[in-house]
């Protein structure tokens, strides 16, 4: 079963160093002759943007994994009342299908108040277009939403132990936050992490539409312009994606970290 | 590093801003294979005006669209100056393309002459835009052509056919000695804007080149220049006759309405019969294939025939040059020989000698920048730039897309004679493929094309559907261009400003966020109010915390949804402003058959994904807690995880390999082990396009179940696993007994996502099978994809989505109702 998981990973290293011709003669048997120069050509292509992107995802990550724990910790271990409904309509933005809400999310940066040369009507300006805002803001607003239901449901499931001792202790609801939930729930934020920051790096739609300065251009902007039917060799393509991979790998082997055995079970008997 | 990046990049902004007299022209292209030429040329062009800035846009193909028509929503400013017309087709009669015909008298200030003089051959094929205006500049241009292999041809002695039942029996000797006759590409592009595309508007012609004088503009229609029209004459032997005439949409609508265009007539039978006749020798499962595909199997010499546009002459010789020497061949070109057996053809077949990449410059209010904008064209149009386009696109490893329409550009030593191989078939002029490439009567017709060459449909019932998605855009047309039905009179459409009404929260961004903020301080307050006085402390603290939030989630996402929501009551469109018009859109939602044939789809794949979403990930997790040494155990888990990392247009590419009928992984293996009766068209076949949908993927361990089934297993202390084992030492009881209630809430919420994320995906159907065979993969969030994307049409599309929400939203507090139940009872 692993074998098979890899394997598209594996296609795209291959179909990275195979030249067209032989792509077109069989598409999958090994190249005869290894192109080590479409990593070359694709290094120097993209380097720039996948810098771009890697910053744009981390920032964006850790503000939204850290709202996200905290509200999380919120729904979860106070009870108030209204809470469910915030929570109920906070899930419910999941269910707006993304195409749907694409060309009012896009006419609101562009006519937000105030900003980027806009009156207060929204006129005049570009809002929050083509500036890192546009996506910060964008994917941290946006990217809560999930990180909150993870949260949640996982700070849930600790043992009411942990929290009723704390409290008895006399602890405020923001130290028990940092002192107990954000410890036990590294292996979530990880999750939270890891998953935002593939889904902000690999976002396609939202740049194409709201950058167009070259030097604030995303991974996936840069690697379309690569992607062409009338592209002679497509291995230099593929190399992008390796190559952009990179970030992505770094940040599975960083947050794998936590996800060591008995994190939890330590403090239970602690 | 964060620190220096975000002060750079925001200096780099408002430096391109603050010398604010620096006219912006915006070129947004597809065409990625002149990228580093349109590169050079803009830099140049500034470099020349010091207080222009040109930027450049470009996307992939699809995507142009959707980039085109966002910002057109957005207002006129931001919409691109130059792009590719033909990506939002019918915009020349909505008046919002600079009609160029004008421009081409003027002189261009970068070679002195005339700007139609910048152009070879410019008049003869692009001229019949919308009434007799020019309205899509094409820079290249693009042929299409019947790739033959001479070897094959050689070896079994044919010549190439000088009729259409020549071409048949060509086919039966190619087919007799083993090969495949046509390689043929029959997915959703190749339909709409590819090879059987191709076929269907050719043959049209054929069959109705007659009728043309009757559709053509006439003396006295509000189209006809009684100069340049005055000596059009009906010559059907000539493929040029009509070249200068345009063809008047209210004469054709006429024509459906009184019937003398019928969709059900003879002519029309004979062409799908024609084509149908014609499709018996393409390869097995040709529509579940793509257009390079199906190149592929013509290079690899399996195929003896091909439709091919000009540019695959690249493709073609680069591929002779650089393959072993067994595998070269020699190649023809050749065009559909005439079918001369049949009284209602009226003339040989003609071809496609048409522009490829054509640009239209948008309309704007400021005549300033319309003339600095048709400057620019003008300095594209030079000798040198086209020399830069020709030179700098080769040099990069791309192709051209075709011949350049540019004039004193210098090609490649041979090119010339290539292209000539294409020239003098004509170009198809009347074809009703759909109705003036209305967009939506163009979808509607691959669909019902599917379904008939796919053997769901029969001739009377394709014919049928046909004739009825052709009267709904008639209807359609004359609502969105205020028709008349008189050709003597251009009807224009009302020009209305958009005006703001400071009034109304979805044009006025502070009032919004003043609403908003109010709501939510009146509810926590009322709740802070209504909690007894010892747990107020806690509310307001509660309240508090959530309050960053619930401020970004306020004004980023609720606002944009509840807009999308208002403007799904409005009939907002590439036609018009939005104008409040009810419930209409909803109750056209319930009776649009794509809409609700793709229900059964959606849920369908919805079970399906729950599944995918659950069991898989659960067992993986378990599989990898089995694993008792922690460095395998980490090994084990970033395998699993790694297919996270490959984009999701890879990971498509790859599956759309897999399921290829001749050269797929899986049907040479099933052929490897004599299991050659279940080789299919995986996703050409109305019957298994759905299932090959859903095991795209396999084995679908998800990152994200992976790791929340992960989080929490490990999260089971070893206390109650060792507890259990003194009852029983059997992993699978325990895994019933304990692991599966402890892990119920993330079940849940994996159920909830997986719902969720069903219902909205789309990315799978759009590049693997654009909905088709038929609508065999249709989804309705693929509807409101086209609706609002590819059609033009916002408000409906947002309906749609507004739908979907509604139907999530039950699915999801009927999923939390259920599941509570059933913990309640354990």
């Amino acid at each position: 079963m692993a074998m098979i998981t890899i394997a598209p990973f594996l296609m795209t290293i291959l179909l990275s160093v195979k030249s067209s011709d032989e792509v077109i003669h069989d598409f999958w048997a090994p190249p005869e002759e290894i192109r080590w120069d479409f990593f070359a050509q694709a290094l120097g292509f993209i380097q720039h943007s996948i810098f771009n992107s890697a910053i744009t995802a981390s920032v964006s990550v850790i503000l939204l994994a850290f709202l996200s724990s905290l509200s999380g910790y919120v729904f979860a271990r106070i009870q108030f009342p209204g809470k469910e409904l915030i929570y109920l309509l906070i899930l419910a933005l999941m269910m707006v299908p993304g195409i749907l809400t694409l060309i009012p999310m896009f006419l609101w940066y562009k006519q937000f108040p105030f900003v980027g040369g806009n009156d207060w009507l929204g006129q005049g300006g570009h809002g929050f277009l083509n500036t890192p805002w546009v996506l910060l803001v964008h994917y941290i607003a946006g990217g809560q939403v999930l990180g909150i239901i993870l949260c949640r449901t996982y700070i849930e499931n600790l043992p009411q132990s942990l929290f009723d001792s704390a409290r008895i202790d006399g602890a405020s609801e923001l130290q028990i936050y940092r002192s107990i939930a954000l410890p036990l729930c590294l292996p979530v934020i990880a999750t939270v992490s890891i998953l935002s920051f593939v889904g902000i790096y690999n976002d396609y739609m939202w740049p194409l539409i709201t950058i167009d300065a070259p030097n604030l251009q995303t991974f996936t902007l840069r690697v379309t312009q690569y992607s062409s039917e009338h592209a002679q060799e497509h291995g230099p393509e593929f190399a992008s994606y390796i190559i952009g991979s990179i970030p992505l790998i770094i940040v599975f082997a960083f947050g794998m970290k936590y996800y060591v055995n008995g994190i939890t079970k330590g403090s239970i008997k602690g | 590093m964060l620190a220096c990046w975000l002060p750079a990049t925001l200096a780099g902004r408002s430096a391109s801003l603050l010398p604010a007299k620096k006219e912006t022209i915006r070129f947004a292209t597809d065409r990625t294979n002149y990228k580093a030429a349109f590169e050079e040329i803009a830099r140049r062009y500034e470099a020349l005006h010091p207080n222009v800035e040109i930027e450049l846009t470009f996307t992939t193909g699809n995507q142009l669209a959707t980039y085109v028509r966002t910002r057109e929503a957005a207002g006129l400013e931001l919409m691109p100056d130059i792009y590719n017309g033909n990506m939002t087709k019918g915009y020349d009669a909505l008046g919002k393309w600079v009609a160029l015909t004008p421009y081409l008298e003027q002189t261009n200030p970068y070679t002195g002459k005339k700007f139609i003089d910048s152009f070879r051959e410019l008049n003869v094929y692009e001229f019949d835009n919308y009434g007799g205006e020019l309205y899509m500049l094409p820079l290249d241009l693009i042929s299409v052509g019947i790739y033959y292999n001479k070897d094959i041809f050689e070896e079994l002695e044919l010549r190439e056919p000088q009729s259409w039942n020549e071409l048949l029996d060509t086919c039966r000797a190619i087919k007799a000695a083993g090969y495949t006759p046509f390689s043929m590409p029959g997915d959703f592009s190749s339909i709409w804007a590819g090879n059987i595309g191709w076929l269907v508007r050719a043959l049209n012609d054929a069959y109705l080149r007659d009728k043309i004088p009757l559709l053509a503009a006439q003396p006295g229609d509000w189209d006809f220049d009684p100069i340049a029209h005055s000596d059009f004459t009906y010559d059907p032997a000539n493929p040029f006759f009509d070249r200068q005439i345009p063809l008047n949409a209210e004469r054709v609508i006429n024509g459906i309405e009184s019937g003398k265009i019928d969709f059900r007539s003879e002519a029309f039978r004979r062409i799908y019969l024609r084509l149908q006749e014609l499709s018996q020798f393409f390869q097995k499962g040709y529509i579940g294939s793509d257009i390079a595909s199906a190149q592929n199997a013509f290079m690899r010499q399996e195929a003896a025939m091909m439709l091919a546009g000009s540019q695959f002459i690249f493709t073609h010789d680069q591929y002779q040059k650089n393959s072993a020497p067994d595998r070269r061949f020699k190649t023809g070109v050749m065009w559909l020989p005439p079918i001369q057996d049949d009284p209602l053809v009226s003339g040989p077949i003609r071809g496609f000698f048409n522009g490829g990449t054509l640009l239209s410059v948008t309309k704007k209010p400021d005549p300033e920048h319309e003339r600095r904008v048709m400057d620019f064209l003008m300095f594209i149009a030079t000798p040198e730039s086209g020399q830069l386009l020709h030179d700098l696109t080769l040099e990069n490893g791309y192709n051209l897309s075709g011949p350049l329409t540019i004039k004193g550009v210098t090609m490649l030593p041979g090119l010339e004679e290539q292209y000539q191989a294409f020239g003098g078939n004509g170009v198809v002029k009347l074809e009703f493929r759909g109705l003036f490439d209305e967009q939506k009567s163009v979808g509607d017709f691959v669909v019902h094309l599917q379904d008939y060459l796919g053997g769901r449909t029969d001739l009377d019932r394709f014919l049928e559907a046909y004739d009825r998605s052709m009267k709904e855009a008639v209807l359609r047309l004359r609502a969105n261009y205020q028709y008349d039905l008189d050709p003597t009179t251009r009807d224009f459409l009302p020009v209305r400003e958009r005006k703001t009404d400071a009034w109304n929260p979805f044009d006025n961004g502070l009032l919004a966020i003043a609403i908003l903020l109010s709501a939510y301080c009146v509810f926590a307050f009322a709740n802070i109010l209504k909690a007894k006085s010892e747990h107020r402390p806690k509310a307001t603290i509660g309240f508090m915390l959530l309050t960053p939030t619930i401020l970004l989630l306020l004004v980023f996402n609720y606002w944009p949804a509840i807009s999308s929501i208002y403007f799904s009551l409005t009939d907002w469109s590439s036609w018009r402003y939005p104008n409040f018009i009810g419930l209409k859109n909803f109750s056209r939602v319930l009776q649009d058959d794509q809409f609700l044939f793709g229900l059964l789809n959606m849920l369908i794949l919805l079970i399906a994904s729950v599944i995918k979403a659950t069991v898989f990930p659960f067992f993986a997790a378990q599989l990898l807690l089995c694993v008792s040494n922690t460095r395998v155990q980490r090994i084990f888990r970033g395998i699993l995880l790694f297919p996270t990392l490959v984009p999701a247009i890879v990971i498509v590419l790859i599956w759309k390999n897999l399921y290829n009928p001749t050269s797929g992984l899986i049907n040479q293996t099933l052929v490897a082990i004599g299991a050659e009766t279940f080789a299919s068209s995986w996703l050409g076949e109305h019957s298994l396009a759905l299932a090959s949908i859903i095991f795209m993927g396999f084995p679908w361990v998800g990152a994200i179940g992976l790791l929340i089934y992960l989080a929490s297993l490990m999260n089971i202390s070893d206390d109650i696993k060792d507890a259990y084992a003194l009852e029983s030492d059997s992993t699978l009881a325990r895994i019933r007994n304990i692991d599966i209630p402890l892990v119920r809430s993330e079940t849940r919420l994996l159920i909830i996502l997986a719902v969720i994320g069903s219902i909205q995906e789309i990315q799978a159907i759009l590049l693997m099978t654009g909905g088709g065979p038929g609508l065999s993969t249709h989804v309705p969030a693929y509807s409101m994809y086209k609706e609002a994307f590819l059609y033009g049409n916002f408000g409906y599309g947002a309906a749609i989505g507004t739908v979907l929400f509604l139907f999530i939203l039950c699915v999801t507090l009927l999923n939390l109702k259920f599941l509570k139940k059933s913990e309640g009872y354990s």
